[in-house]
């Protein structure tokens, strides 16, 4: 695979030129975030093993942080990889219809439901950022309230995304690299 | 059923009930089942519909159903529930109770300031407690009959504030492994027991790997009876005294039927060579007790040390 | 809502071009608001759905995988089995299929292996002379060897739901794995028979040194992660964090590994995790809905009354699975079918590692199919092939692979034999 050259590398995860600033901004946010927390997801594990070897040091809490972490750095990706139609997509008629017309209320229709559905989760992540506060992680004590935290922003996010899409639905749609990034 | 027609008075009901517990054990056919038929039987409009294994989510998360009303009724650990009203997971702590006559002495006249608060903060009721089995020891190759074998032990505890606590409270070092990896780690020495009631211990087949059981008792296994405040308000006053009444009648026969399979499983282990069984008169108790009571005292405080204290001087 | 009516929205939802996390997650939540759930359970069940201590095995091996591809470990490979392969008719051919078992015990994912190898290796067989269909059906259908060969990530996920040991999948899943390479090994052999000039080069002991001195320490992680795992070291999940550990030690010491590619490798995993991760949370959602309609009840009645025969029932599930796996990736498919399959597997008797084994091959037969097929997809793109040409050269690969698995669900041998002696 060609990353010994950065340029094109990281050209597949750049926010797109075309995109508004303040897009391109909260994409890289998302990103450094999300790679913060598979940092701290990968730290956990190795913590959690260096433990049962060094008592000294054992945490039962670095498992709960790796798992924490995970679920954080899903939902900060979400709106993330919908911008950058990252996302896993069936696309049988896409041949068939390409550069018609139908193609494009197709495009439309598709972010519409994104809308709705990031609307609706947003929404959820919300009231239980509401509810959440006394509700506990097992170890750290954590309220749970902050890992929805991460899940209003990541579908947030995905509603200003998928907005952003409806408008572009006339012009060709950009891929993610999947070869590029599953390395 | 006759379909949405009310039966005298009552509107028709459908009863979602769930727990951790599988189809194989004591809490599933002498439990939930026998109140899925015997709510169905009496005809007064209720249909029950059963969710074992965890098939609804994890322990905390079927509570959150609970409480939102998406799960009528679900059988609950007082350790899991203590992740949303703190202090019931003193109920739940090593040598709280001394025996199940204890537990359900304690239930029956002295529970009611817990459960009330439990209520007001949480939005769910707690009706009654089933027995599952005493917690206990299991291990590889040691013999526990006093808290000095535990000391130096690898053992696996649920990574639970109030198991961790009595881990402490009787000297072991717990190893933090995930539910999911408890077999492969026992099997690769990376623990070397593990604690459970002995039908849980079978019904996931620890005991192929741990051949030394220890009734040492520490924990009266109870699963409390959970319903939802939303499920009473679509029941009939008749309905929701039925489901009451059904509950707690339940209890004495789960219980037999917990004893039953419990000792079925140690008589074989006692049959077996490759088995050896730590006789509950073997184990060292009022030494376990002592320390368990000498670490809580100091642990607790507020609330927590109260319920404590109350429930440790019922047997003096 | 009812049952029906839910896979019908989100059947369509998916052909609408929703993405598949999406589809299923808008088609739940309608279900639940249909049926008066209350709101707030659809995304507490898709954090429960990631909320897993054995998922953490996903993003580590992925970052394995990427970390692998940035030191150059396919090419280490494939130099390795060039400089060690005799003069044999279809030699290149051989080659690549030896490069593709020795990433496998490396990478758990099929996408890696088929993105890593077919860069390297299709346009060195165009160059001998080999058909491009050929080279990028055998890529593409060796691809899946990294998926049955331990470390596996859709074994990783199977074990998980199935609550079952990763440790015993991944030994019940080695023999098989050799299995398959022999299938597809015997297929280069009789395509090889009528063809002329496909030898390799002589035997160079010196070539031969050089490559394999530059294979150990790669050839080394699936030691560190088997051996740690067998030796009660770490728990498989945490035998994830170990490899990726090596890795980056491995990366330091070919002094290929800076900073700036740690941390591209670290984004790389980061983009991949979050979509798969997305899916495991909304594949959990589904799971409820199913579980509420008592799907496992419902359909295990229905296979009990139509045979008692173990071996029937996992040839009908076969043919079930290879249908959904020709327009649905594997890790969804897990997540949503095995606690329904499970009960069921019971009632019939079936070892839930051999499950595993027949259930992973299959799905990942399906990622070799069209219309939705990731492996075509990338092996396509690297490629600059349209897919429909991939296809068409996966074809005849696929008799193999379907003979094996119709093995593996004859004889659960296969798949038991290994766990037993070991012990798992
Ligand atoms: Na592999
Ligand atoms: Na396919």
């Amino acid at each position: 695979m060609s990353t010994d050259d950065p340029a094109e590398a990281s050209a597949a995860y750049e926010p797109e030129h075309n995109a508004p600033a303040p897009i391109r901004w909260l994409s890289r946010v998302e990103i450094w975030t999300g790679t913060v927390f598979f940092g701290l997801l990968f730290l956990g594990v190795m913590y959690q093993v260096l433990g049962r070897y060094v008592p000294q040091i054992a945490w039962v809490g670095a498992g709960e942080v790796a798992r924490l972490s995970m679920v954080a750095l899903t939902f900060v990706m979400a709106g993330y990889l919908i911008g950058k139609n990252g996302h896993i997509v069936i696309e049988v008629f896409d041949s068939v219809l390409q550069g018609k017309k139908l193609f494009v209320a197709l495009r439309v229709f598709a972010a519409v439901v994104m809308v709705l559905t990031c609307g609706a989760l947003a929404w959820e992540s919300l009231l239980m950022i509401e509810q959440g506060w006394r509700r506990v992680s097992t170890v750290l004590h954590m309220p749970l309230a902050v890992l929805y935290i991460f899940a209003l922003i990541g579908f947030t996010s995905g509603i200003i995304h998928s907005i952003a899409k409806i408008a572009a639905a006339g012009r060709p749609e950009a891929k993610l690299d999947i070869s590029e990034m599953e390395g | 059923d006759d379909g949405g027609e009310a039966t005298g008075g009552n509107e028709d009901v459908t009863l979602t009930v769930a727990t951790s517990q599988p189809e194989t054990t004591p809490n599933y056919y002498c439990g939930v089942e026998l109140l899925k038929e015997r709510l169905e039987e009496a005809d007064i409009g209720f249909t029950v519909d059963l969710f074992p294994a965890s098939q609804l989510g994890p322990d905390t998360e079927r509570f959150a159903a609970v409480q939102a009303g998406d799960i009528d009724i679900d059988l609950q650990g007082a350790s899991a529930l203590s992740a949303t009203y703190e202090p019931i997971g003193v109920v739940d702590a090593a040598y709280v109770f001394n025996d199940v006559d204890h537990a359900f002495e304690w239930i029956d006249n002295e529970s009611s300031d817990l459960f009330a608060g439990f209520n007001e903060e949480t939005g769910a009721r707690i009706v009654d407690g089933w027995f599952f089995g005493n917690r206990t020891f299991t291990t590889k190759d040691t013999p526990i009959e006093s808290p000095d074998d535990l000391e130096g032990l690898p053992i696996r505890f649920p990574d639970s504030p109030q198991f961790l606590a009595n881990a402490e409270a009787m000297g072991v070092t717990p190893v933090a492994v995930a539910n999911e990896e408890i077999y492969v780690s026992l099997q690769q020495g990376i623990a070397v027991g593990q604690e459970n009631p002995i039908v849980a211990t079978h019904s996931q087949s620890f005991d192929e790997i741990l051949k030394v059981a220890s009734l040492n008792n520490h924990q009266v296994g109870i699963h409390w009876l959970v319903v939802s405040e939303k499920t009473y308000d679509k029941m009939s006053d008749e309905q929701a005294e039925l489901l009451e009444e059904t509950i707690h009648g339940i209890r004495a026969e789960n219980r037999d039927c917990v004893d039953e399979e419990t000792n079925k499983i140690l008589d074989e282990y006692r049959a077996d060579d490759s088995f050896t069984v730590v006789e509950e008169e073997d184990v060292d108790k009022e030494a376990f007790i002592e320390k368990a009571e000498e670490f809580f005292n100091s642990y607790y405080d507020g609330e927590r040390l109260e319920l404590y204290t109350a429930i440790r001087g019922m047997t003096e | 809502m009812d049952l029906t009516i839910y896979l019908l929205v989100m059947t369509a939802l998916l052909l609408l071009r929703v993405p598949v996390a999406f589809s299923m997650i808008a088609a739940s939540m309608l279900y639940f608001y249909t049926n008066g759930n209350s709101a707030g359970l659809a995304i507490r069940s898709i954090v429960d759905g990631i909320n897993s201590f054995p998922l953490l095995a996903v993003p580590l091996f992925i970052f394995v995988g990427a970390i692998a591809n940035h030191l150059g470990i396919a090419s280490r490979l494939f130099d390795f089995a060039l400089a060690s392969l005799p003069r044999v008719r279809g030699n290149l051919a051989y080659v690549n299929l030896t490069t593709s078992v020795g990433f496998s015990w490396i990478s758990g994912s099929a996408l890696a292996d088929a993105a890593a190898l077919s860069k390297v290796q299709v346009p060195q067989m165009i160059r001998q002379g080999y058909p491009y269909g050929f080279a990028a059906g055998l890529s593409a259908s060796g691809s899946l060897l990294s998926t049955i060969m331990p470390p596996s990530i859709p074994a990783v996920l199977f074990a998980a739901t199935a609550s079952i040991s990763t440790g015993a999948l991944f030994a019940g899943s080695i023999l098989p794995a050799f299995l398959m390479a022999g299938g597809l090994a015997l297929y280069i052999f009789i395509w090889a028979r009528k063809r002329e000039g496909m030898e390799g080069t002589r035997f160079d002991v010196a070539r031969f040194r050089w490559a394999g001195a530059r294979v150990i320490g790669p050839l080394f992680t699936p030691v560190i992660i088997l051996g740690g795992i067998l030796g009660g070291i770490f728990t498989p999940t945490e035998g994830a964090g170990v490899a990726a550990a090596y890795m980056v030690l491995l990366g330091a010491f070919y002094r290929t590994l800076t900073l700036k590619v740690l941390i591209r490798s670290a984004r790389e995993t980061v983009v991949v995790t979050g979509g798969i991760l997305l899916i495991l949370g909304a594949a959990n959602l589904m799971g409820q809905v199913l579980a509420r309609e008592q799907v496992s009840r419902v359909l295990g009645k229905w296979l009990t009354e139509l045979t008692d025969n173990p071996i029937v029932f996992l040839l009908v599930l076969n043919v079930i699975l290879l249908l959904l796996g020709t327009f649905l990736e594997a890790p969804p498919v897990i997540l949503v079918l095995v606690p329904v399959l499970m009960p069921i597997a019971a009632q019939f008797g079936i070892d839930p590692v051999h499950l595993g084994v027949v259930m992973i091959l299959n799905l990942m037969i399906g990622s070799l199919t069209p219309p939705v097929g990731a492996v075509l997809f990338v092996v396509g793109s690297i490629t600059r092939q349209p897919m429909g040409v991939v296809f068409r050269g996966v074809l005849p690969f696929l008799i193999p692979l379907v003979a094996v698995l119709l093995l593996l669900t004859v004889f659960p041998q296969i798949v038991t034999i290994v766990p037993d002696l070991l012990g798992l």
